[in-house]
């Protein structure tokens, strides 16, 4: 079961269609979330994501921009899919019946 | 922006890299590198080190709990459990920690004085390419003194010496107003500066010895003697005679050094004042010499060995070339300083390692108390190698403790140290690299000796067998056991031999000193007579006769404990033509036999009423007797090649043998005659109120010659300097020993009461089924015991063979007793009992009801 962390990396990694790597998907992420990150825990996710083989790995050419440095581009496997799809479904049932209930019990300043 | 420079914050860099696998390095950096700068250009470079620093900051805890082998986080967890197993085992972790302090401090103390010893002489440019010339004479021995005119002859003649210095000992006396120096001096020539590095704090190294009253002085003593002033252009008189300008200041040296010296004046001066500047025949003077950078010193020893041969066919002495960073350590006949450096190296290593055997010991003794953790780490998936780090990690930690305590100890013990050993070990030369290099060292290799071991054992049990039977398997019978008893016997062994050498250097040392030398060498004070006092002998004699106190006064060419002239060309009744023995000579006054109680075996002393005596009458010893072969040579007629001719003459008297060299080597043939020339004088006192006769002594001193100081050495003082190393090889290994002893029987302290733990059940059943108290105390004792017979066994005939190999230096030797042995094997049981016997008594007191019950 991915955590909400590694669905949000994930799913990411999915959006940016393998042209993701460490610095768009963590700045995406701090932009979705609204808050800073650690780069760290962002690594330490895509790894443990790559380890499932939920996702696949591959380097770029090196570039001068970055020093020579080549990047690591992630993209979503098969499996990758099969497990958002998953988690989308327990999300499904988890939210199902959220607007009826809003409706009922709406705070204030929402 | 991309031409700019970049400046990626180093240190957290590579922090960062510390925690991940290296094929992840590239993308990684470059990932925090790209957010980096876009952050610097937006704004501004402090922010974006400051993102950088608390990105890195906060991703290190991520990487490290996640990090592959688990490493950081449960390497917190080791030492947790390391230090929470220090603390429950207070008397063990004591005793653990206490050994192994002892030993590094011994270890630490042992690495400062050889640090400060070989470092004598480095200082200078390009060390190994400068050497002294020596003289292999091929039947004296080698020599270290040359003749004046070789530096020169050897810089000519062999392009690979591109420099040369020459050197001779002057003992001066300085007159500064009212108070008297006595300094030691060189005469060197000029190049000496560019031969050795000693640089000159004022004054040119090319000129200071321009004229020939030049004089260089050291920094030291130009503050003893001007103070602040400035000692350039200043004027000292050396020995009441000759004047001298101070041209130079040499700085302090840089390092140690053979040279011991407080001024220098030209070479010159000595080499004018020569009878034969010229002759290649005398040795006495010092020769260095500076080779190419980089040549090959064989090479030149072997070009250069004919080179006296070549200038005089009847000489049959080879050059040979010593070089000066080993001067210090080696001796030019062999032996010196390094062969105790190395045996002290090794007592050293010996002792960090009984104290790592008990820490080995201690450590698999306690895996009884520790067969559950193990179990349960290899039940949640402990790798073999995650637990062998765990006790390497432990045993580290335990050394790094031990080495804080035993470097804090060191210090303070260095003074006691420094007097111990005999050398001055000054802090200031010892760096911080140096004390770092050898904390290293000595902790991390404790560290991995102790750990090796329980790291590999403590690592290989079955995790299910342990759970269930909570000890671990077979640590009482099997193999382990084995190696466990082979650690007590070797600390053993090795307490047994220092135990027993220990007696037999102390045995050696004690038979020389009481060793009846054929003389009387008491209360025996000996001095250079100067100026007016060897001027007017006679009457200093005579007025030195009428004090109180004093009991004979006569004069020696040498002090008669260590003669060194030895010459051939002597000539006697029927003396083969084919021999040419080399016998020494010493030159005495009238009173000699008198004043040092020498007895006669035929014949007469001189007497001052037969004036021939003082031309032609000689003395000779029982060794010469024998070599001339003839039971009665007195009245035969005796000569000695003089440079002057013949000295004929008669053989009046035979003497004693008496020991007139160290009791390394075995007695001469010696030939005494009369002494025209006064040198040192010998003063006979009587027992009563010495200092008072030292006092009347020296002022009779003053009234004849108040220029030069008084100073004066006891034959007794000269006598057993000649045995200082022996000495202080008995001191060191009396400490090294008893540290031995001590932490042998800590070792054992520990293992009985760790052995009896286990086997207090046992002990229990026993008393229940009607063991009395000393059948169970006998029982236990015996296995230990077992032990310590074994551990002499093998410490015996090693004993035996370096006892041999050391006394082989002495001349007159002790026998080596066999009861020595036996009295190391009673001291050993003695104190291993001792060391067991509360442990075993305890035990077998116990009331078994106690015991078990509690299962």
């Amino acid at each position: 079961m991915l955590t909400k962390l590694e669905e949000q990396v994930l799913m990411t990694v999915w959006r940016f269609k393998g042209e993701g790597y460490g610095v768009n998907i963590f700045q995406y992420l701090e932009e979705i979330n609204d808050k800073k990150l650690t780069l760290g825990v962002v690594y330490d996710i895509l790894e443990r994501l790559a380890r499932n083989g939920f996702v696949k790995t591959q380097f770029g050419s090196p570039t001068p921009v970055r020093g020579g440095m080549r990047k690591k581009f992630y993209g979503i496997t098969d499996n990758g899919i099969r497990e958002l799809i998953k988690s989308r479904e327990v999300y499904d049932r988890v939210m199902d019946g959220f607007n009826e209930l809003l409706d009922q019990q709406r705070p204030e300043d929402v | 922006m991309s031409k700019k420079r970049i400046h990626h914050p180093v240190i957290a860099r590579w922090l960062l890299t510390r925690f991940r696998s290296r094929s992840n390095h590239e993308s990684l950096i470059g990932d925090f590198d790209e957010i980096f700068m876009q952050i610097q250009e937006k704004q501004g470079k402090l922010k974006g080190r400051g993102w950088y620093w608390i990105q890195v900051m906060k991703s290190i805890p991520v990487f490290v709990n996640n990090s592959i082998n688990g490493g950081t986080a449960m390497f917190i967890n080791y030492m947790k459990i390391a230090l929470r197993n220090l603390i429950r085992y207070k008397s063990f972790s004591t005793i653990n920690i206490f050994g192994l302090s002892v030993s590094m401090a011994c270890a630490f103390l042992i690495y400062l004085w050889i640090q400060d010893e070989i470092d004598y002489d480095r200082f200078h440019k390009d060390p190994v390419s400068i050497h002294r010339v020596m003289i292999d004479t091929k039947n004296y021995g080698i020599w270290n003194t040359t003749p004046i005119p070789l530096g020169p002859a050897l810089e000519n003649e062999f392009p690979d010496i591109i420099n040369f210095a020459r050197i001779q000992i002057f003992n001066g006396v300085f007159r500064i107003g009212e108070n008297i120096y006595r300094e030691r001096g060189y005469y060197i020539d000029p190049e000496f500066f560019e031969v050795f590095s000693y640089p000159l704090l004022s004054g040119d190294a090319g000129s200071v010895f321009n004229q020939l009253n030049s004089l260089v002085i050291t920094e030291e003593m130009a503050k003893k003697y001007f103070g602040d002033e400035d000692p350039i252009g200043k004027t000292v008189n050396i020995n009441n005679r000759d004047d001298f300008v101070v041209k130079g200041v040499l700085k302090a040296s840089p390092g140690n050094s053979h040279f011991k010296f407080s001024f220098l004046v030209p070479f010159e001066i000595f080499r004018r004042s020569d009878r034969e500047p010229d002759s290649f025949r005398r040795y006495q003077i010092l020769t260095y010499i500076r080779t190419e950078q980089g040549s090959n010193v064989n090479d030149i020893e072997q070009k250069t060995a004919n080179f006296l041969k070549n200038r005089n066919p009847e000489v049959n002495a080879e050059l040979r070339l010593h070089p000066v960073t080993k001067i210090h350590l080696y001796n030019i006949n062999g032996g010196g300083l390094i062969t105790y450096l190395y045996v002290f190296s090794i007592i050293a290593i010996a002792i960090v390692v009984l104290a790592s055997i008990n820490s080995i010991n201690m450590s698999t003794a306690r895996s009884f108390s520790r067969a559950k953790e193990i179990g349960i780490r290899k039940i949640n998936g402990a790798f073999r190698s995650d637990l062998a780090k765990q006790f390497l990690g432990e045993h580290l930690l335990y050394s790094f403790l031990a080495l804080g305590i035993a470097i804090a100890a060191s210090f303070i013990l260095l003074p006691v140290f420094r007097d111990l050993i005999g050398a001055d070990i000054p802090l200031e030369n010892i760096s911080y690299m140096d004390i770092l290099k050898g904390s290293l060292i000595i902790g991390g290799l404790t560290g991995l000796i102790s750990s090796v071991y329980p790291a590999y054992f403590l690592s290989s049990v079955r995790p299910l067998r342990l759970m269930k039977g909570g000890c671990i398997p077979g640590l009482k019978s099997d193999k382990r056991s084995l190696s466990k008893n082979a650690l007590v016997v070797f600390q053993f062994a090795v307490s047994v031999f220092l135990v027993i050498s220990t007696i037999f250097i102390s045995k050696q040392v004690g038979m020389i000193k009481a060793k009846n030398l054929g003389f009387n060498k008491d209360n025996i004070i000996y001095f250079i007579l100067r100026g007016n006092t060897g001027r007017q002998y006679e009457s200093f004699r005579a007025e030195l006769m009428n004090r109180q106190g004093v009991e004979n006064v006569t004069i020696v060419s040498e002090p008669p404990i260590e003669i060194s002239r030895v010459k051939t060309g002597w000539k006697w009744d029927g003396k083969p033509a084919d021999i040419d023995p080399p016998m020494p000579h010493l030159m005495v006054g009238y009173d000699f036999f008198e004043t040092f109680e020498i007895e006669f075996l035929q014949g007469r002393p001189f007497s001052r009423d037969l004036p021939s005596d003082a031309g032609e009458g000689y003395i000779i010893n029982e060794t010469a007797m024998r070599i001339i072969g003839d039971i009665n040579p007195v009245g035969k007629s005796f000569a000695m090649n003089k440079r002057e001719g013949w000295k004929e003459g008669r053989i009046i008297g035979v003497v004693k043998d008496f020991h007139f060299e160290s009791l390394h080597s075995e007695i001469k043939p010696l030939v005494i005659d009369i002494y025209p020339e006064v040198y040192f004088s010998c003063v006979k006192l009587n027992n009563r109120d010495i200092d008072r006769t030292l006092n009347s002594i020296s002022s009779v001193w003053n009234e004849f010659e108040p220029n030069l100081p008084f100073s004066y050495t006891f034959m007794e003082d000269y006598f057993y300097r000649m045995y200082e190393s022996e000495d202080k090889t008995r001191n060191i290994m009396k400490y090294f020993m008893i540290i031995a002893v001590i932490i042998s029987c800590l070792g054992l302290f520990s293992l009985t009461s760790f052995s009896i733990e286990q086997r207090r059940k046992e002990v229990g059943i026993r008393k229940v089924l009607g063991a009395d108290v000393s059948g169970i105390i006998r029982l236990i004792s015996a296995e230990f015991m077992l032990l310590i017979v074994i551990a002499n066994g093998i410490a015996w005939p090693l004993t035996f063979i370096s006892i041999r190999f050391w006394l082989r230096d002495f001349a007159y030797k002790i026998g080596i007793d066999l009861n020595v042995f036996f009295i190391a094997l009673v001291i050993s049981v003695f104190i291993a009992s001792l060391t067991i016997l509360f442990q075993v008594v305890k035990a077998s007191m116990e009331n078994p009801v106690d015991i078990i019950r509690h299962e």
